[in-house]
Protein backbone atom coordinates (compact mmCIF):
# COMPACT_ATOMS: atom_id res chain seq x y z
CA UNK A 1 0.00 0.00 0.00
CA UNK A 2 1.09 3.36 -1.01
CA UNK A 3 0.87 6.84 1.11
CA UNK A 4 0.35 9.53 -0.36
CA UNK A 5 0.85 12.37 1.80
CA UNK A 6 -2.23 15.02 2.15
CA UNK A 7 -0.46 18.00 1.80
CA UNK A 8 -3.15 20.10 1.90
CA UNK A 9 -2.32 22.27 -1.39
CA UNK A 10 -2.29 19.62 -4.49
CA UNK A 11 -4.72 17.61 -6.65
CA UNK A 12 -4.48 13.95 -5.13
CA UNK A 13 -7.52 12.96 -7.26
CA UNK A 14 -5.59 12.46 -10.34
CA UNK A 15 -2.79 10.87 -8.84
CA UNK A 16 -5.54 8.39 -7.11
CA UNK A 17 -7.23 7.66 -10.16
CA UNK A 18 -3.33 7.56 -11.87
CA UNK A 19 -2.14 4.92 -9.23
CA UNK A 20 -5.57 2.90 -9.61
CA UNK A 21 -4.80 2.37 -13.52
CA UNK A 22 -1.54 -0.09 -12.83
CA UNK A 23 -3.15 -1.58 -9.59
CA UNK A 24 -1.26 0.09 -6.84
CA UNK A 25 -3.75 0.65 -3.92
CA UNK A 26 -3.09 4.13 -2.39
CA UNK A 27 -4.31 5.89 0.72
CA UNK A 28 -4.47 9.57 1.74
CA UNK A 29 -2.18 9.79 5.23
CA UNK A 30 -2.71 13.01 7.00
CA UNK A 31 -0.45 11.89 10.44
CA UNK A 32 3.15 10.69 10.92
CA UNK A 33 1.64 8.24 13.25
CA UNK A 34 0.06 6.27 10.28
CA UNK A 35 3.63 6.05 7.91
CA UNK A 36 4.81 2.97 8.94
CA UNK A 37 2.47 1.32 7.87
CA UNK A 38 3.25 1.68 4.14
CA UNK A 39 5.11 0.28 1.38
CA UNK A 40 5.89 3.35 -0.26
CA UNK A 41 4.93 7.20 0.00
CA UNK A 42 4.16 9.60 -2.29
CA UNK A 43 4.25 13.80 -1.80
CA UNK A 44 2.41 15.03 -4.10
CA UNK A 45 1.45 19.17 -3.96
CA UNK A 46 1.09 22.51 -5.96
CA UNK A 47 1.19 26.16 -4.63
CA UNK A 48 3.79 27.71 -2.21
CA UNK A 49 7.03 26.37 -0.76
CA UNK A 50 6.06 27.85 2.99
CA UNK A 51 2.77 26.86 3.49
CA UNK A 52 3.20 23.57 1.85
CA UNK A 53 5.95 22.90 4.72
CA UNK A 54 4.37 24.39 7.14
CA UNK A 55 1.46 22.31 6.88
CA UNK A 56 3.66 19.10 7.11
CA UNK A 57 5.59 20.31 10.01
CA UNK A 58 1.94 20.92 11.89
CA UNK A 59 1.40 17.24 11.85
CA UNK A 60 5.05 16.14 12.26
CA UNK A 61 5.06 14.83 8.94
CA UNK A 62 8.15 16.59 8.13
CA UNK A 63 10.21 13.95 10.30
CA UNK A 64 7.98 11.39 9.38
CA UNK A 65 9.15 11.58 5.72
CA UNK A 66 12.55 11.91 6.82
CA UNK A 67 12.15 8.88 9.05
CA UNK A 68 10.50 6.80 5.93
CA UNK A 69 13.09 7.00 3.83
CA UNK A 70 15.73 6.33 6.00
CA UNK A 71 14.15 3.05 6.86
CA UNK A 72 14.92 2.29 3.17
CA UNK A 73 11.21 2.52 1.69
CA UNK A 74 10.69 4.69 -1.72
CA UNK A 75 9.96 8.13 -1.59
CA UNK A 76 8.45 10.10 -5.20
CA UNK A 77 8.01 13.94 -5.00
CA UNK A 78 5.62 15.36 -7.28
CA UNK A 79 6.18 19.05 -8.31
CA UNK A 80 6.35 21.49 -4.94
CA UNK A 81 6.94 17.70 -3.59
CA UNK A 82 10.51 17.40 -5.70
CA UNK A 83 10.96 20.66 -4.26
CA UNK A 84 9.93 20.20 -0.75
CA UNK A 85 12.79 17.36 -0.87
CA UNK A 86 15.80 19.99 -0.69
CA UNK A 87 16.68 21.85 1.45
CA UNK A 88 15.33 25.02 0.71
CA UNK A 89 13.64 27.23 -1.92
CA UNK A 90 14.09 30.72 -2.91
CA UNK A 91 10.40 31.11 -2.96
CA UNK A 92 10.34 31.26 0.83
CA UNK A 93 11.80 30.74 4.24
CA UNK A 94 10.94 27.41 5.62
CA UNK A 95 13.50 25.08 5.61
CA UNK A 96 12.91 21.67 3.35
CA UNK A 97 13.15 18.14 3.91
CA UNK A 98 17.04 18.27 3.16
CA UNK A 99 16.64 14.94 1.71
CA UNK A 100 18.90 16.56 -1.26
CA UNK A 101 21.33 18.71 -0.68
CA UNK A 102 20.34 21.55 -2.99
CA UNK A 103 18.54 24.64 -2.75
CA UNK A 104 15.43 25.06 -5.50
CA UNK A 105 15.38 28.71 -7.20
CA UNK A 106 13.06 30.77 -9.45
CA UNK A 107 13.03 29.58 -13.29
CA UNK A 108 14.13 33.39 -14.08
CA UNK A 109 17.79 33.49 -11.75
CA UNK A 110 18.51 30.26 -13.96
CA UNK A 111 18.76 32.23 -17.06
CA UNK A 112 14.91 31.79 -18.46
CA UNK A 113 13.94 34.74 -20.67
CA UNK A 114 10.43 33.46 -21.09
CA UNK A 115 7.11 33.82 -19.57
CA UNK A 116 6.81 32.42 -15.89
CA UNK A 117 5.75 30.36 -15.05
CA UNK A 118 6.13 27.42 -16.87
CA UNK A 119 2.80 25.84 -18.35
CA UNK A 120 2.49 22.92 -20.53
CA UNK A 121 4.15 19.62 -22.10
CA UNK A 122 8.03 20.17 -22.48
CA UNK A 123 10.11 16.93 -23.53
CA UNK A 124 13.78 15.98 -21.48
CA UNK A 125 16.57 17.26 -23.23
CA UNK A 126 19.42 15.08 -21.76
CA UNK A 127 19.69 12.07 -19.15
CA UNK A 128 22.52 12.01 -16.33
CA UNK A 129 22.97 8.40 -15.00
CA UNK A 130 21.33 5.03 -15.78
CA UNK A 131 18.63 4.59 -13.54
CA UNK A 132 15.20 2.96 -15.58
CA UNK A 133 13.07 5.40 -13.89
CA UNK A 134 15.04 8.15 -15.98
CA UNK A 135 14.89 6.01 -19.22
CA UNK A 136 11.14 6.39 -19.13
CA UNK A 137 11.48 9.89 -19.63
CA UNK A 138 12.76 9.32 -23.25
CA UNK A 139 10.79 10.43 -26.09
CA UNK A 140 7.55 11.78 -24.16
CA UNK A 141 6.10 15.27 -22.90
CA UNK A 142 5.46 16.00 -19.96
CA UNK A 143 3.23 18.35 -18.24
CA UNK A 144 4.52 20.95 -16.44
CA UNK A 145 3.27 23.70 -14.12
CA UNK A 146 5.66 25.46 -11.96
CA UNK A 147 7.77 28.79 -11.25
CA UNK A 148 10.32 27.30 -8.91
CA UNK A 149 13.25 24.30 -10.05
CA UNK A 150 16.32 22.38 -9.01
CA UNK A 151 18.57 24.28 -10.97
CA UNK A 152 20.59 21.30 -12.99
CA UNK A 153 24.26 22.96 -11.80
CA UNK A 154 23.02 22.60 -8.54
CA UNK A 155 22.00 19.12 -8.82
CA UNK A 156 24.95 18.07 -10.63
CA UNK A 157 26.62 18.78 -7.62
CA UNK A 158 25.54 15.41 -6.11
CA UNK A 159 27.26 12.75 -8.48
CA UNK A 160 24.81 9.97 -7.06
CA UNK A 161 21.67 11.34 -8.72
CA UNK A 162 20.14 10.31 -11.74
CA UNK A 163 18.50 12.90 -13.63
CA UNK A 164 16.50 13.78 -16.81
CA UNK A 165 17.55 17.48 -17.67
CA UNK A 166 14.69 20.52 -19.07
CA UNK A 167 15.65 23.54 -20.99
CA UNK A 168 12.73 26.39 -21.07
CA UNK A 169 13.68 29.72 -22.98
CA UNK A 170 17.29 29.14 -21.35
CA UNK A 171 16.90 27.62 -18.47
CA UNK A 172 18.37 24.27 -17.38
CA UNK A 173 16.42 22.17 -14.40
CA UNK A 174 16.00 18.86 -13.16
CA UNK A 175 12.73 17.23 -15.08
CA UNK A 176 12.67 14.20 -12.73
CA UNK A 177 15.50 12.50 -11.02
CA UNK A 178 16.47 9.17 -8.85
CA UNK A 179 18.33 8.33 -6.29
CA UNK A 180 17.96 5.04 -4.46
CA UNK A 181 14.80 4.52 -3.81
CA UNK A 182 14.48 8.09 -3.61
CA UNK A 183 12.13 9.62 -6.63
CA UNK A 184 10.94 12.97 -7.76
CA UNK A 185 9.38 14.67 -10.43
CA UNK A 186 9.07 18.09 -10.99
CA UNK A 187 6.62 17.75 -13.74
CA UNK A 188 3.04 15.62 -13.36
CA UNK A 189 3.45 12.14 -14.11
CA UNK A 190 -0.35 11.71 -13.26
CA UNK A 191 -1.15 14.42 -15.77
CA UNK A 192 1.08 13.80 -18.40
CA UNK A 193 -1.59 10.91 -19.97
CA UNK A 194 0.22 7.66 -21.33
CA UNK A 195 3.84 9.04 -21.04
CA UNK A 196 3.83 9.41 -17.32
CA UNK A 197 1.91 5.41 -16.50
CA UNK A 198 5.91 4.06 -17.04
CA UNK A 199 7.23 6.08 -14.65
CA UNK A 200 4.96 5.34 -12.04
CA UNK A 201 4.85 2.09 -12.58
CA UNK A 202 8.93 2.22 -12.24
CA UNK A 203 8.07 3.79 -9.15
CA UNK A 204 5.45 1.05 -7.45
CA UNK A 205 7.88 -1.68 -8.53
CA UNK A 206 10.47 -0.70 -6.38
CA UNK A 207 7.47 -0.21 -3.34
CA UNK A 208 7.40 -4.13 -4.01
CA UNK A 209 10.41 -4.94 -3.77
CA UNK A 210 10.86 -2.80 -0.60
CA UNK B 1 10.84 22.91 -26.26
CA UNK B 2 7.46 24.11 -24.66
CA UNK B 3 5.11 22.90 -26.42
CA UNK B 4 1.69 24.31 -27.96
CA UNK B 5 -1.50 23.54 -25.64
CA UNK B 6 -5.09 22.38 -27.21
CA UNK B 7 -7.40 23.00 -24.33
CA UNK B 8 -11.25 21.84 -24.62
CA UNK B 9 -13.71 24.15 -22.44
CA UNK B 10 -17.01 22.40 -21.32
CA UNK B 11 -19.38 24.23 -19.85
CA UNK B 12 -21.72 22.67 -16.45
CA UNK B 13 -25.01 23.41 -14.83
CA UNK B 14 -26.62 21.14 -12.39
CA UNK B 15 -25.67 17.84 -14.38
CA UNK B 16 -25.84 18.71 -17.73
CA UNK B 17 -22.99 20.05 -20.21
CA UNK B 18 -23.76 22.94 -22.42
CA UNK B 19 -23.23 24.66 -25.69
CA UNK B 20 -22.53 28.29 -26.16
CA UNK B 21 -23.36 30.22 -28.68
CA UNK B 22 -22.27 34.00 -28.40
CA UNK B 23 -22.58 33.11 -24.48
CA UNK B 24 -26.53 31.59 -25.08
CA UNK B 25 -26.14 28.17 -23.50
CA UNK B 26 -27.98 25.32 -25.13
CA UNK B 27 -28.13 21.75 -23.20
CA UNK B 28 -26.29 18.97 -24.58
CA UNK B 29 -25.74 16.40 -22.63
CA UNK B 30 -25.04 14.95 -19.23
CA UNK B 31 -21.47 13.27 -18.10
CA UNK B 32 -22.16 10.15 -19.66
CA UNK B 33 -23.26 11.56 -23.11
CA UNK B 34 -19.99 13.73 -22.76
CA UNK B 35 -17.64 10.49 -21.98
CA UNK B 36 -19.10 8.43 -24.71
CA UNK B 37 -19.28 10.84 -27.28
CA UNK B 38 -16.32 12.35 -27.34
CA UNK B 39 -14.53 9.07 -26.15
CA UNK B 40 -13.04 10.84 -22.95
CA UNK B 41 -10.47 7.44 -21.97
CA UNK B 42 -8.68 8.16 -24.95
CA UNK B 43 -9.57 12.17 -25.37
CA UNK B 44 -5.65 12.93 -23.54
CA UNK B 45 -4.09 12.11 -26.30
CA UNK B 46 -5.76 14.71 -28.11
CA UNK B 47 -6.29 17.28 -25.80
CA UNK B 48 -3.82 18.71 -23.71
CA UNK B 49 -5.85 20.18 -21.23
CA UNK B 50 -9.56 20.31 -19.81
CA UNK B 51 -11.56 23.23 -18.73
CA UNK B 52 -14.90 22.97 -16.65
CA UNK B 53 -17.02 25.55 -16.11
CA UNK B 54 -19.88 25.57 -13.93
CA UNK B 55 -22.53 28.27 -15.92
CA UNK B 56 -25.31 27.90 -13.32
CA UNK B 57 -26.81 30.93 -12.84
CA UNK B 58 -29.49 30.11 -9.90
CA UNK B 59 -29.36 31.80 -7.17
CA UNK B 60 -27.91 30.80 -4.24
CA UNK B 61 -26.71 27.46 -5.62
CA UNK B 62 -23.16 26.62 -5.07
CA UNK B 63 -21.60 26.67 -8.73
CA UNK B 64 -18.01 24.77 -9.14
CA UNK B 65 -17.67 24.20 -5.49
CA UNK B 66 -20.48 22.73 -4.68
CA UNK B 67 -20.80 18.73 -4.59
CA UNK B 68 -23.04 17.95 -7.34
CA UNK B 69 -20.34 19.75 -9.97
CA UNK B 70 -17.78 17.79 -8.16
CA UNK B 71 -19.00 14.08 -8.82
CA UNK B 72 -19.20 14.96 -12.25
CA UNK B 73 -15.75 16.26 -12.59
CA UNK B 74 -14.78 13.05 -10.46
CA UNK B 75 -16.55 11.01 -13.04
CA UNK B 76 -14.81 12.83 -15.92
CA UNK B 77 -11.22 12.37 -14.47
CA UNK B 78 -11.59 8.74 -13.92
CA UNK B 79 -11.47 8.67 -17.71
CA UNK B 80 -8.34 10.56 -18.22
CA UNK B 81 -4.99 11.56 -16.62
CA UNK B 82 -5.09 15.12 -18.39
CA UNK B 83 -4.76 18.54 -16.54
CA UNK B 84 -8.21 20.17 -15.23
CA UNK B 85 -8.83 23.59 -14.77
CA UNK B 86 -12.02 24.38 -12.55
CA UNK B 87 -14.13 27.87 -12.43
CA UNK B 88 -17.05 29.53 -12.29
CA UNK B 89 -18.75 31.06 -8.97
CA UNK B 90 -15.88 30.84 -6.99
CA UNK B 91 -16.24 33.33 -4.37
CA UNK B 92 -14.39 32.83 -1.28
CA UNK B 93 -10.61 30.99 -0.35
CA UNK B 94 -12.66 28.04 0.87
CA UNK B 95 -14.62 27.30 -2.59
CA UNK B 96 -11.17 27.86 -4.50
CA UNK B 97 -9.78 24.73 -1.43
CA UNK B 98 -12.45 22.46 -2.71
CA UNK B 99 -11.87 22.88 -6.09
CA UNK B 100 -8.63 21.57 -5.96
CA UNK B 101 -9.52 18.59 -3.21
CA UNK B 102 -12.09 17.20 -6.16
CA UNK B 103 -9.42 17.30 -8.72
CA UNK B 104 -8.45 21.38 -10.32
CA UNK B 105 -4.75 21.39 -11.10
CA UNK B 106 -5.73 25.21 -12.10
CA UNK B 107 -8.80 27.57 -10.91
CA UNK B 108 -10.09 29.80 -13.01
CA UNK B 109 -11.26 33.33 -12.24
CA UNK B 110 -13.47 35.49 -14.60
CA UNK B 111 -15.62 38.29 -12.81
CA UNK B 112 -13.67 37.92 -9.87
CA UNK B 113 -10.51 39.72 -11.50
CA UNK B 114 -12.29 43.10 -11.64
CA UNK B 115 -15.16 42.42 -8.73
CA UNK B 116 -13.38 40.41 -6.14
CA UNK B 117 -9.19 41.00 -6.99
CA UNK B 118 -8.12 40.78 -3.40
CA UNK B 119 -9.64 36.46 -3.89
CA UNK B 120 -7.38 36.76 -7.16
CA UNK B 121 -4.15 37.70 -5.57
CA UNK B 122 -4.90 35.21 -2.25
CA UNK B 123 -5.42 32.67 -4.50
CA UNK B 124 -1.83 33.57 -6.21
CA UNK B 125 -0.05 33.53 -2.92
CA UNK B 126 -2.00 30.07 -1.75
CA UNK B 127 -1.37 28.20 -4.82
CA UNK B 128 0.96 29.87 -6.71
CA UNK B 129 0.72 31.68 -9.69
CA UNK B 130 0.64 28.35 -11.91
CA UNK B 131 -2.54 27.17 -10.59
CA UNK B 132 -4.64 30.53 -11.43
CA UNK B 133 -5.96 31.27 -14.88
CA UNK B 134 -7.65 34.69 -15.22
CA UNK B 135 -10.47 35.00 -17.83
CA UNK B 136 -11.79 37.51 -19.88
CA UNK B 137 -15.06 38.11 -22.27
CA UNK B 138 -14.55 40.32 -25.23
CA UNK B 139 -16.65 41.77 -27.28
CA UNK B 140 -16.55 44.98 -29.94
CA UNK B 141 -17.83 48.46 -29.27
CA UNK B 142 -18.81 48.72 -32.19
CA UNK B 143 -16.35 51.51 -32.64
CA UNK B 144 -13.49 49.69 -33.63
CA UNK B 145 -12.33 48.99 -30.03
CA UNK B 146 -12.54 45.42 -27.77
CA UNK B 147 -14.36 45.93 -24.41
CA UNK B 148 -14.62 43.04 -21.98
CA UNK B 149 -18.34 42.16 -20.95
CA UNK B 150 -19.00 40.12 -16.96
CA UNK B 151 -21.01 37.13 -17.92
CA UNK B 152 -24.46 38.23 -16.78
CA UNK B 153 -23.18 41.29 -14.82
CA UNK B 154 -24.30 44.56 -13.91
CA UNK B 155 -20.71 46.17 -14.50
CA UNK B 156 -20.14 48.45 -17.08
CA UNK B 157 -17.77 47.85 -20.24
CA UNK B 158 -14.18 47.75 -19.63
CA UNK B 159 -11.45 48.58 -22.72
CA UNK B 160 -10.06 45.31 -22.81
CA UNK B 161 -6.57 47.09 -22.84
CA UNK B 162 -7.22 47.75 -19.00
CA UNK B 163 -8.97 44.64 -18.04
CA UNK B 164 -5.58 43.12 -19.39
CA UNK B 165 -3.46 44.94 -17.39
CA UNK B 166 -5.76 44.14 -14.20
CA UNK B 167 -5.47 40.71 -14.80
CA UNK B 168 -1.75 40.20 -15.21
CA UNK B 169 -1.44 43.23 -12.18
CA UNK B 170 -2.96 40.34 -10.06
CA UNK B 171 -0.37 38.12 -10.67
CA UNK B 172 -2.20 35.09 -12.26
CA UNK B 173 -0.06 32.32 -14.36
CA UNK B 174 -2.13 32.73 -17.77
CA UNK B 175 -4.62 34.72 -19.09
CA UNK B 176 -7.74 33.47 -21.25
CA UNK B 177 -9.10 35.46 -23.71
CA UNK B 178 -12.79 34.65 -25.15
CA UNK B 179 -14.31 36.35 -27.94
CA UNK B 180 -18.11 36.55 -27.40
CA UNK B 181 -18.78 37.60 -31.09
CA UNK B 182 -16.73 34.25 -32.24
CA UNK B 183 -17.97 31.60 -29.07
CA UNK B 184 -19.39 28.73 -30.59
CA UNK B 185 -19.83 30.13 -34.04
CA UNK B 186 -16.94 27.54 -35.53
CA UNK B 187 -16.42 30.84 -37.78
CA UNK B 188 -12.49 31.10 -36.58
CA UNK B 189 -10.73 32.65 -33.97
CA UNK B 190 -10.53 36.79 -33.84
CA UNK B 191 -7.13 37.81 -35.07
CA UNK B 192 -8.31 41.28 -34.55
CA UNK B 193 -8.83 40.80 -31.32
CA UNK B 194 -5.30 38.79 -30.51
CA UNK B 195 -3.75 40.81 -32.37
CA UNK B 196 -4.65 43.39 -29.42
CA UNK B 197 -3.72 40.97 -26.75
CA UNK B 198 0.16 39.87 -27.87
CA UNK B 199 2.83 41.21 -25.85
CA UNK B 200 1.74 40.12 -22.59
CA UNK B 201 4.45 38.97 -19.80
CA UNK B 202 1.56 36.06 -18.50
CA UNK B 203 1.18 33.31 -21.11
CA UNK B 204 -2.09 33.79 -23.21
CA UNK B 205 -5.16 31.42 -24.15
CA UNK B 206 -7.09 32.08 -26.62
CA UNK B 207 -10.89 30.98 -27.22
CA UNK B 208 -13.76 31.58 -29.27
CA UNK B 209 -14.44 30.81 -32.89
CA UNK B 210 -12.63 27.48 -33.39
CA UNK B 211 -14.14 25.42 -36.16
CA UNK B 212 -11.86 23.47 -37.38
CA UNK B 213 -8.15 21.91 -37.52
CA UNK B 214 -6.87 25.19 -39.62
CA UNK B 215 -8.03 27.55 -37.09
CA UNK B 216 -5.81 26.13 -34.43
CA UNK B 217 -2.99 26.53 -36.67
CA UNK B 218 -3.77 30.30 -37.47
CA UNK B 219 -3.62 31.13 -33.90
CA UNK B 220 -0.99 28.81 -32.35
CA UNK B 221 1.72 30.03 -34.87
CA UNK B 222 1.81 33.33 -32.94
CA UNK B 223 4.90 33.40 -30.79
CA UNK B 224 2.87 34.82 -28.01
CA UNK B 225 -0.26 32.46 -27.80
CA UNK B 226 0.21 29.51 -26.19
CA UNK B 227 -2.69 27.60 -26.09
CA UNK B 228 -5.92 27.86 -28.05
CA UNK B 229 -8.55 26.32 -26.44
CA UNK B 230 -12.57 25.47 -27.80
CA UNK B 231 -15.89 25.01 -26.07
CA UNK B 232 -17.56 23.67 -29.53
CA UNK B 233 -19.43 20.29 -28.87
CA UNK B 234 -20.47 19.91 -31.81
CA UNK B 235 -17.90 20.68 -34.15
CA UNK B 236 -15.41 18.66 -32.45
CA UNK B 237 -17.52 15.72 -31.67
CA UNK B 238 -16.36 12.02 -32.41
CA UNK B 239 -12.74 11.81 -33.71
CA UNK B 240 -12.93 15.80 -34.06
CA UNK B 241 -9.75 16.80 -31.71
CA UNK B 242 -7.88 13.60 -32.72
CA UNK B 243 -8.30 15.44 -36.44
CA UNK B 244 -6.77 18.82 -35.06
CA UNK B 245 -3.76 16.94 -33.21
CA UNK B 246 -3.01 15.47 -36.62
CA UNK B 247 -3.50 18.29 -38.50
CA UNK B 248 -0.85 20.34 -36.03
CA UNK B 249 1.43 17.40 -36.24
CA UNK B 250 1.43 17.60 -40.11
CA UNK B 251 2.01 21.09 -39.89
CA UNK B 252 5.25 20.86 -38.07
CA UNK B 253 3.62 23.03 -35.29
CA UNK B 254 5.46 22.24 -32.12
CA UNK B 255 2.99 20.30 -30.31
CA UNK B 256 2.66 17.25 -28.04
CA UNK B 257 3.26 14.34 -30.64
CA UNK B 258 3.55 11.33 -28.44
CA UNK B 259 0.41 9.20 -29.07
CA UNK B 260 1.75 6.29 -27.94
CA UNK B 261 -1.60 3.91 -27.35
CA UNK B 262 -2.54 2.69 -24.16
CA UNK B 263 -2.64 -0.83 -23.25
CA UNK B 264 -4.90 -0.51 -19.83
CA UNK B 265 -7.51 1.59 -21.73
CA UNK B 266 -9.82 -1.74 -21.68
CA UNK B 267 -9.39 -1.88 -18.34
CA UNK B 268 -10.14 2.08 -17.82
CA UNK B 269 -13.31 1.06 -19.67
CA UNK B 270 -14.34 -1.56 -18.08
CA UNK B 271 -14.46 -0.16 -14.16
Amino acid sequence: MIAIIDSQTGNIGSLLNALARIDAPAEIVSEAGALDRYAALVLPGVGAFDHAMTALRERGLDTGIQRFAATGRPVLGICLGLQLLCTGSAEGECPGLGLIDARIEHLGAMGCQGRIPHVGFNDVVDRVGDSDFIAATEGHDFYFVHSYGLAEASARRDSRLNMAITEYEGARFVAAFQRGLLFATQFHPEKSGEAGVPLLQRFVSCSKNA
Amino acid sequence: MLKKRLIFILYYDAGHFYLSRNFRLQRVGDVRWLVDKFRFNAIGRFVDELVVLDVGRQAGVPRCAGPVFGDAVACLMRQTLAPLTIGGGLVSMADAERCFQVGADKILFNSAVLLNPRLVTDCVARFGAQAVIGALDVLPDGSGHHVTKVRNGQQPALGLTEHLQRAAALGVGEILVNSIERDGTGMGFDLALIDHCLGLHTPLIVAGGAGKPEHFGQVLRLPDVQAAATGNLFNFIGNGFERVRHFLIEQQFPVRSAVVPFPLEQKAEAS
